[in-house]
Parts: structure tokens; sequence; C-alpha cells
């Protein structure tokens, strides 16, 4: 066998040991409803709708994966491998339907086709009637795909970004053309950065709540709410969820079975291949089209919500307002400084490929990204609950009048939920940073007598600097716009911006969300800019100049 | 003996890579290990510098036990110098603190000093502020050296230290770095497919293949200057 | 970067210690309450309560089910002192699972009808919104309308939308009917229904009276309470919507018009019952019952206190005379027969 030494300090091992007991832990909690006994609610659903269910949920993540990595890929091969008028401005402002939740995009489109929305009275001026049924699959995937393309894009654009010129180019020197060269070797060699895509987009589509209820589309995170709410049944919702999960794994086998032996991340360090400009009638298409899938994604929707706080900022800008999003902005920054520091210890833990029970171990703790919201929080709030009740001594020590639920009635228990939640993907972006950056800097620190934790401060993190800011702006604006979660576990009084409009939605006030989609939409949006805008100086960690 | 390496073996999951290596080294001396790819060579540094274990064998290093079957001083404690093959300077810090970089337990007069007479040595004083990625080959190649040995470690590794320079450079570079080791009198082993490359600078060479030494020779080297 | 990360982490950590106090304020002073209701109207009541009494209230919000599951999970520890609920069958539901004591007072026996309060005293209603249809006037003569089960007459083969079977409003008119009818009359109901739908249920309460000026369909299953929203919109075009659809409140002639109400309940382990009890009477008083209907387009409870004018334009009206907690004694065979028509 090969030992390695020194790479485990105890340090770091006992924090992934932590770090997942108190992830994996909550989740037990609530599996072991898995194996108690039918109900009839159980029984009805699988009767009635299972199947229904599974039909639904397919062919939602069907057509929205393919959607996504459609119009993903082909914005990013436009904006990588073309100039034209505009493409520095699009190349960044594409990410922004990111900073749009579904359930805000699924709010607006409804009601900009509803009767009293724009489009149709736009459409009934000029006499034309309005055809389109927002609220139905097809309106479904359709939002699902403009808001959720981003993630194809950011991935395929950094992998079309680093891929060599020498392949496309040996490819044109064995005869065959740039067209076909395009589908037989650039394509394939963006296999990896398109499934990341796709699946980041798949496990969004699955989790998503607040849309598919609204549109009323049966399929499963639909299901597991309505089985646990309005039956409150909890073992037909983990049931659910179970299949769920099956279905998540499915699709990762059937990937790793269709990749087979082949490689697809050799690093060739060399040229990559220059922009050339549009050339005739595509010089007006192209940016047309990318421009159209910004305003289907972002531009739209914004501006809609603009005339609807134009409508109602007289009752809804107001110190609450001001609290919510002050609320929002220190829990998301509090969540993923969080995250990004227990991912980095765990990435850190699991570097120099980690073989067996680290590596299961290491799937576990982000494993809380398949599992649907409201199962999370269940657990986490039963989690809580259990600790606090043993912990009760303590507290009645510190405060005899102390009641006995004091953590769970606090904001940690929120917090806690956000890291089991989001861990995935803060993980995930650190570990492809570690990849990237290789394994010699670090181990010449060590010859040079750094222990592992002041090589980690001074040597990984200043050069895995803009992985782990890329890594925190997702997180950040995963949390910002996190729903069930937050709906459930919030403590007393307490709101953000994304529960204040699902309460104005629920209460069917979609023009009193305006102010409030506005801000949470422009806090995201910002941090896009500073993630993906143009660059003034420095291009990449490895080149530096102060 | 100095450096005093006992059957020493590592192996990879199913691929054996280094079978039961024994050699000493004198206090001072250059020994060189050649081979061709596979043949064990950077694996052999590798875990002399104690960022690899070892299967089973011991280390003696200046009259101490860093490694046998039953502990291991990690890499960080073992102050072993190790020049990488890509010299793998730190991207984000100046020469001046790339060179400073092991010197963390110094106090900041001495280590400015010790920094200073190290950039002197590798005569680059001009360019403490430089970054790595501002330097040439061959200048980067006598800053990871300079690196190395700013800790003073009892022992110097070199991972093909000729690998990423310009053939028309080589030479000079060469020579620069025997003088460099010789000056420092430091023990230091390094790694190389070139059969030249260890003739000019070594004391000793050691050819490795499969894991195994196959032939040892003193290298009789005409007096060079 | 090692600044940023302990800055960021010292930010974390005050988060959690402020979030922490909120377990170790003077309980004495405090009540804290688990609702549905998120309206405006709600805070200005309990902060009215808030200033008459100096209690403090704590609000917990959430929807219906998760707010029951947090209860049971909490226990004999939980801090909440009152549960209060848009639906009467989700309160029934709690007072089964024993999340639920039994109060007597004469203010809330007084001022709350005998047929909204529970009749052991675990739940007192606090508004009604009643469930009517709302009708194209261009497309619909109201006399043509009469009963909830001439919907299912052929002559409205596809002129019929309301909401998915998932909406506890509907789940509730489901459960009344099987109530009153029993369960094969109910599911021939659904089923009759469910023929004459325009379109898949899909939306909101607005949505089916948006669809009604769409021309999708001419009549609509919906809460009154929405027609009164509607009317004070900020969007001048659903203003416009709520003036032009029709309210009709069906079977007047025979079982009445279906009911729904918000009640509270005081938990099996509240804290603070004396001033849980108090706060139950204040929400009953006139006062809060005069906020209720004036700002919220809702039914008092309170006989004492008129509804809305837009409401009273509307006329009086005959409820349905069942004992609420059926709605939710039927709740779940309700979602099973809708399922089983085929009901979205």
């Amino acid at each position: 066998m090969k030992r390695r030494i020194n790479h485990d300090g105890p340090l770091f091992s006992l924090f992934a040991l932590i770090a997942g007991l108190a992830i994996i832990v909550p989740l037990l909690f609530i599996l072991r409803h898995l194996f108690e006994p039918s109900t009839d609610a159980w029984r009805h659903i699988r009767q009635i709708w299972l199947l229904a269910y599974i039909r639904n949920t397919s062919v939602m993540i069907f057509w929205t994966a393919f959607g996504t990595a459609l119009i993903g890929t082909y914005a990013a091969v436009l904006t990588t491998r073309y100039t034209f008028f505009g493409v520095r401005v699009l190349s960044w402002m594409l990410v922004l339907p990111l900073a749009v939740p579904a359930y805000i995009a699924g709010y607006v489109y409804a009601d900009m086709l509803s009767y009293t929305g724009t489009v149709t009275r736009f459409l009934r001026l000029v006499s034309l009637p309005q055809l389109l049924q927002p609220m139905t699959m097809a309106g479904a995937v359709f939002i699902f795909v403009f808001t959720l393309y981003p993630y194809v894009y950011l991935f395929v654009r950094a992998a079309l970004k680093r891929q060599s010129a020498a392949y496309a180019e040996s490819a044109l020197t064995l005869g065959v053309g740039p067209f076909r060269a395009f589908f037989l070797v650039v394509l394939p060699l963006l296999r990896p950065a398109l499934i990341g895509g796709v699946f980041l987009v798949v496990l969004e589509t699955l989790n998503d709540y607040g849309l598919v209820a609204y549109f009323n589309i049966r399929v499963f995170s639909f299901a597991i709410f309505n089985a646990w709410f309005s039956f409150g049944e909890v073992v037909t919702a983990i049931r659910l969820s179970a299949v769920l999960l099956i279905m998540v794994f499915v699709i990762l086998v059937l990937e790793r079975v269709l990749r087979g032996h082949r490689r697809y991340t050799v690093h060739v360090k060399g040229r990559v291949i220059a922009a050339r400009p549009l050339r005739g009638l595509a010089r007006v298409v192209h940016p047309f089209c990318l421009w159209l899938i910004l305003g289907f994604g972002f531009l739209f929707p914004t501006m809609q919500l603009m005339h609807y706080a134009v409508l109602t900022w007289r009752n809804t800008l107001n110190m609450t307002l001001f609290y919510n999003f002050m609320n929002t902005l220190t829990i998301a920054l509090g969540s993923t400084a969080l995250i990004v520091v227990i991912a980095l210890m765990l990435a850190n833990f699991g570097r120099f490929r980690p073989k067996g029970w680290k590596r299961a171990w290491l799937k576990a703790t982000t494993l809380g990204y398949a599992i649907p919201g409201a199962v999370i929080a269940i657990a986490v709030n039963l989690f809580f609950i259990t600790v606090d009740r043993q912990l009760y001594p303590l507290y009645r020590w510190l405060n005899p009048a102390s009641p006995v639920l004091v953590l769970s009635m606090s904001l940690g228990m929120l917090v806690f939920a956000y890291i089991l939640r989001f861990m995935a993907i803060g993980y995930n972006s650190i570990e492809a940073g570690y990849d990237k950056l290789g394994e010699t800097f670090t181990e010449a620190a060590y010859t040079l007598n750094h222990r592992k934790l002041s090589t980690l401060l001074k040597i990984d993190v200043p050069l895995l600097k803009s992985s782990l800011f890329a890594a925190a702006v997702i997180v950040f604006i995963d949390v910002v716009k996190e729903l069930p979660l937050t709906l459930i576990l919030r403590p007393a009084n307490y709101d953000t911006l994304a529960s204040r409009i699902y309460e104005y939605a629920s209460d069917e006030m979609i023009q009193d969300t305006g102010v409030a989609s506005l801000i949470l939409i422009m806090m995201s949006a910002l941090l896009i800019y500073a993630l993906s805008g143009p660059k003034k100086r420095g291009r990449s960690a490895h080149v530096r100049p102060y | 003996m100095y450096v005093h390496i006992e059957n020493l073996s590592f192996s990879y999951p199913k691929t054996p890579v280094l079978h039961q290596l024994t050699f000493t080294m004198q206090k001072g001396e250059i020994l060189a290990i050649i081979g061709s790819s596979g043949s064990g060579k950077s694996t052999l540094l590798r875990t002399l510098s104690g960022l690899e274990m070892p299967a089973c064998g011991r280390i003696h290093i200046a009259g101490e036990t860093v490694c046998d079957t039953s502990r291991c001083t990690p890499a960080d404690k073992r102050e072993v110098g190790f020049v990488f093959q890509d010299y793998a300077l730190f991207p984000h810090r100046t020469v001046a603190q790339n060179i400073a970089f092991g010197l963390h337990k110094t106090p900041r007069k001495a280590r400015q000093a010790r920094v200073d007479a190290l950039l002197e040595m590798i005569a680059m004083t001009g360019f403490a502020r430089r970054y790595p990625h501002q330097l040439s080959g061959g200048q980067q190649q006598r800053v990871a050296l300079a690196r190395a040995l700013a800790p003073m470690p009892k022992m110097l590794l070199l991972d093909e230290p000729f690998s990423n320079i310009d053939t028309d450079l080589k030479h000079t570079i060469r020579l620069e770095l025997a003088s460099l080791l010789k000056k420092a009198n430091m023990t230091s082993i390094l790694v190389t497919h070139d059969e030249e490359d260890a003739r000019m600078l070594a004391d000793r060479v050691i050819v490795l293949e499969g894991g195994r030494i196959v032939h040892e020779e003193r290298v009789v080297r005409t007096p060079r200057h | 970067m090692r600044k940023l990360l302990v800055v960021a982490l010292l930010i974390t950590l005050g988060i959690l210690l402020s979030g922490c106090r909120f377990g170790s304020e003077n309980p004495e002073q405090v009540l804290t309450i688990y609702s549905e209701r998120h309206y405006d109207t709600d805070r200005d009541i309990y902060a009215l309560f808030e200033a008459e009494t100096g209690i403090k209230v704590n609000l917990v919000r959430d929807s219906a089910d998760p707010l029951i599951t947090r209860l049971q999970n909490e226990g004999a520890d939980s801090p909440a002192d009152l549960l209060i609920i848009a639906d009467v069958g989700r309160l029934h539901r709690a007072k089964t699972f024993g999340l639920l004591q039994p109060v007597a007072s004469t203010v809330l026996h007084e001022n709350i009808p005998e047929n909204y309060r529970d009749d052991e005293g675990y739940w007192f209603g606090l508004t009604r919104r009643a469930r009517v249809i709302v009708y194209h006037p261009a497309r619909v003569n109201p006399s043509e309308l009469s009963t909830y089960e001439a919907l299912t007459d052929p002559v409205w083969a596809n002129r019929v939308v309301t909401r998915t079977s998932t909406n506890i409003y509907n789940q509730s008119l489901m459960a009344s009917f099987i109530a009153l009818w029993g369960e094969e009359a109910a599911k021939d109901w659904a089923a009759g229904l469910v023929a004459n739908f325009a379109r898949n249920p899909q939306g909101n309460d607005r949505d089916q009276a948006k669809a009604l000026l769409a021309g999708v369909a001419d009549v609509a299953i919906m809460n009154t309470y929405y027609i009164g929203r509607m009317s004070v919109s900020s969007d001048p075009y659903e203003q416009e919507v709520a003036q032009t659809v029709g309210i009709f409140f069906p079977n007047q002639a025979t079982t009445g018009t279906h009911v729904n109400i918000s009640a509270a309940g005081i938990t099996q382990h509240a804290p603070n019952k004396e001033a849980a009890i108090r706060f139950l009477e204040f929400l009953v008083s006139e006062t809060a019952q005069r906020l209720y209907a004036d700002a919220n387009f809702e039914y008092p409870i309170n006989p004492a206190v008129e509804p809305h004018e837009l409401l009273t334009s509307w006329g009086a009206f005959k409820a349905q005379d069942l004992p609420l907690s059926s709605l939710g004694v039927h709740a779940t065979q309700a979602m099973t027969l809708m399922d089983e028509v085929g009901w979205e």
C-alpha cells in the first residue's frame, strides 16, 4: 500500500470527522422513518400518483437538462470563440439569470401572461390573441431553462477557455472541417464540464418547490411537501424522497457507465484558440439570440418587477423591508463564510485522490444537495431539539430560568441547515480549484518546514482565491434565494427577503413582491458582476502582478 | 556516514516502485541518480524528503533516524530541501518572499540578512521584488535553489533541475549550480535522465532501473575552472 | 485573506449569539405564537395588544403543516402558547394529535357563535371566509346559478374553473360535502365538476377570477376574501377584474354556502396559558374584529361587528350549518377522493 505522510494532520482528519458527523447524524434521524410500516397515504399515492410523479419528474428533468445544455453551450461557445459587438458585456451578463429565483420568475411570467398581465394587455391592444399557457409543464421547463442555464454556461465557458487549440487544430490537419471538428473533438472534450453544469441544473430543478406548486405540476418535490403537509405523513414523504434519491443515483450511475474508460481531463498546456469575428448575417443573428436569452432569463422579469415596484413602493419600501434586507445579508454572509471555510478544510482533507472510506465520507458530507429541502428542514429541526434536550442541564447551570429549547429557537438552526444543504456547492468548487492547482506548491511548502495549517493559509488560500471567491458567490446566491429551509427553520420574528416574497406571493399579492424581489436580485447580480464582470488587471491566480 | 539509506522499498497499490535500495553518502557529497522515466528516481526523492512514506526500510540523515518501520518524520520537520522539477515558486509571492518562506521561525532581522545573502549568492540582488512569472527559466531555478537552501537543510534534493532550461544555457547553469552547491558544502542528490548532467555535477553516479540500483560509479573529473 | 476569514467568522459568531438571545428572554413577558396568518393587519392587532398589556408577542410564521410538525417535534418543551391557522381542518388535526388544550372563557363564548368554536373548547374562530361562485356577468345570468351541485350539470361543460385539489380551501369544501351528503354523493359531485373544468386546475384564486375575464371560463369557485383584496390591488387592472365579476352565494335555499374559518387554539404545553387566553379574548373583541373586517376583507367572527362595506354590498348569506370540526374529520378522505376522480 502506498502510504502518505504528513498530508493528514490530526487537525484535518478530526475536522472532517466532526463535519461529516454533524451532517450525517441529522439525516439518519430522518432515514429511520423509511423502515416504518406503510400507511394508507403511501398506498394511495403509490396507486394513483407515483407513476405520474416519476413520469412528470423525468419529463421535466429531461427537457430542462436538454434546454440548459443547449443554451448554455451555445452561449459559452459564442462568447469565447467569437468576437462581436457587445461580447464583453454579454459574456458576464449572461450569468445574471442565476440571480433570479425560479419561483419569482414563475410568479412574474404567470402574471405577465395572465389576463391583467403586461403581455396580454399589449396583445389585446394590437388585437392579437394571447395563446401562451404559462402554467404548464412547458412553461415550467421554459422558466427553469432560462434561469438555470448559467450553471452550464459557467462550466462550459471555463472549460473552453482552458481547452488547448492543439486538439481542434490537430483535427483540422487531419482533414476534418471546422464544423465537424467542433462536434467530433471540441464538444466531446467539454463533456465533463457539460455534465457538471447540467447536474447542478437537475438538482436545482428537483429541489424547486415554489414554482411547481404554483403551476400545479405534480413532480416529486411537490409530492413530498404534499404528502408531508396535506396528509401529515412523515413516513410517506421520506419514502418519496428515497425514490427521488434513487432517481438521482441512477442518473449518476448512467453517466458513469456512458463515460466508460474514456478520459477527458487531460491538461495540455498550450495556446487556446483565438476568438474570431462573426461575419455576415451571423453578426446580427447570434448577438440577437444571446440578448433574447438574457431577456427571458433576466431582463424581462426584472423590467416587470420594476413596474411592480413603481406600483407598490409606497406600501412596501419601509423599515421592515430594510430589516429583512439586513437579515438576508448577514445570514447569507455568515453561512457563506462558514460553508467556504468548512468546504476548504474538507477539500484539504480529501486532497491527493482520496480512496475508500475517506472518499465515501467526503461524498456523504455533500449529500445534502441531493436531498429535498423539506426533508432537511425536518431532520435538522429534530436534531436540534434532541441536542437541546441533552444540553438542558448546561443551560440551567448557566441560567436557572432557561427554557429547554435554546438552539432550536435560534438562528443557528437555520445556518446549520444551509451548511448541510449547500456544502456540496462549496466543496465541489474548491475541489476543482485544488485539482487545477496541483500538489507541488503545497509540497514545496512542506519541504520548507511549514505545517499543514500554515501551508493552507499562506499558500493554498491565496492561490485558490479565485476558486474560493467563486464558491462563495454561488453559495451566497443560493442562500439568498433559498426557500423551504428559510420558511420552516427561521426563528420567531425573523424574516428574510425570500420569506417576505413568499408571504406576499402566497397571499396572491405578486405586485407587492416587486421591491423585495428587485433587492434580492440586485444583491446577487452585484456579486455576479464582481465574479465575472470585466477585469481591470490580473487574469488568473497564477499571474498576479501588483 | 552522513546519509545512510537501508533496504528502502516503496510501492503504489499493485505496482512496486523501489526495491530494497541501500546506499550511503558523505557530508558535502553530490550524488546523481540517473534513470529513464518510470525507474523510480523521483519517487526516491519524494520518499527521502518525507512527502511519501516508504513501505519498509530506514533513512538516517545527519545522525538522526528520520524514518524506520515504526515512525517517519513528516516533511515539515525533516529539514530536507527540495528543488522541484517545475520549481513550484509560489506565484503570489515575490522572489524575496519566496526565499524567506522557509525562514518563518527566524527572527525578522536575521531573516532579512539571510535572504540578502542568498540573493547575492545567486547573483539576483536586483530581483527581490519581482514575481516568479517575470523571471527566465534559469533565474527561476536559481530562486528555487536559494529558497530550498534558505532554512539550511541537512541535505538537498533536486528533481530534474535542467528540464526547463534551454540547451544553450544549460552548460553555464550547470556549472553555476555545481559551484553553488560546493560553496554551500551541501549534501545533495540530483535526479536526471541526462548522463552528461550527472557527470558534470556529481561526485558519484547511481543508475536506477526498475527500482533497483544497477550501476554505481565514482566520477573522475578533470579539474574544472 | 486571513483577516478576512477572521472577520467573517466573527460576524457569523455574532449572528449565532444574537440568535441565541431569543431563548433567554424573561418568559413572563413573552407570548409565543405559531401562526399561519402573515397579514399586516394581524401585526397591527398584535401591536395593539402589546401596547395594551405590555406582553411581548413573539411570532413564528410558516404554513400550517410545518408548524404542526414542529409542535409535535418540540413536544413538552415547545415555547409556543398559541397556534393560529387559516383552516379549521388543520386545527382539528392539531387537536387530535394532542397538541392543544381546552379552555373555558365566558368572553370567548359570548363573542364567538357556537358553531365557530370547538364544543370542547380546543379552538376558537377568529375570522370567516366564504367559498362562493364567481361569474362573468356578460356570459352568465345569476338566475342560472343555484347550488354547488348544479355546476356538475352538462350545461356547464368547459365553463368551470377552480384551484387544484392540493389547495386547502377546495379540500375543506370537499370535506364539507362528505359531511353533508356522504362519501358517494361527494365523490360524484367532484367527478361531475372535473368533467366540466375548462382547463386543468392551476394558479391561485386570483387567477381563477382572471380566467373569467380572459374568456377561459364563465364561472369560478373561489373565496370572497380574494375578490376583496383584488378590489384594492395596487395593479389597477386587477381592480377592474374585481369590479367586473359577480358574486353568488350558492345553496341559499338548501345547505348554505361553504365557510371556512381562521382559528386559534392554546397549545397543550403553553408556558403562559393565562396570557394566551387574554390574547384570544382580545382577538375576538370588537376592536380587533373591527380591524380584521376593515383591512382584510374577512367576515368577522364576532356578530356584533359588521363586515367591510364591500362585503355587505354582496348581501347577507346563509352559511353551511355544520360542526366545523367535521371539515377536519373528513380532510384526508376529501383529498383521496379528489385524487381518485382526477381533480389535479
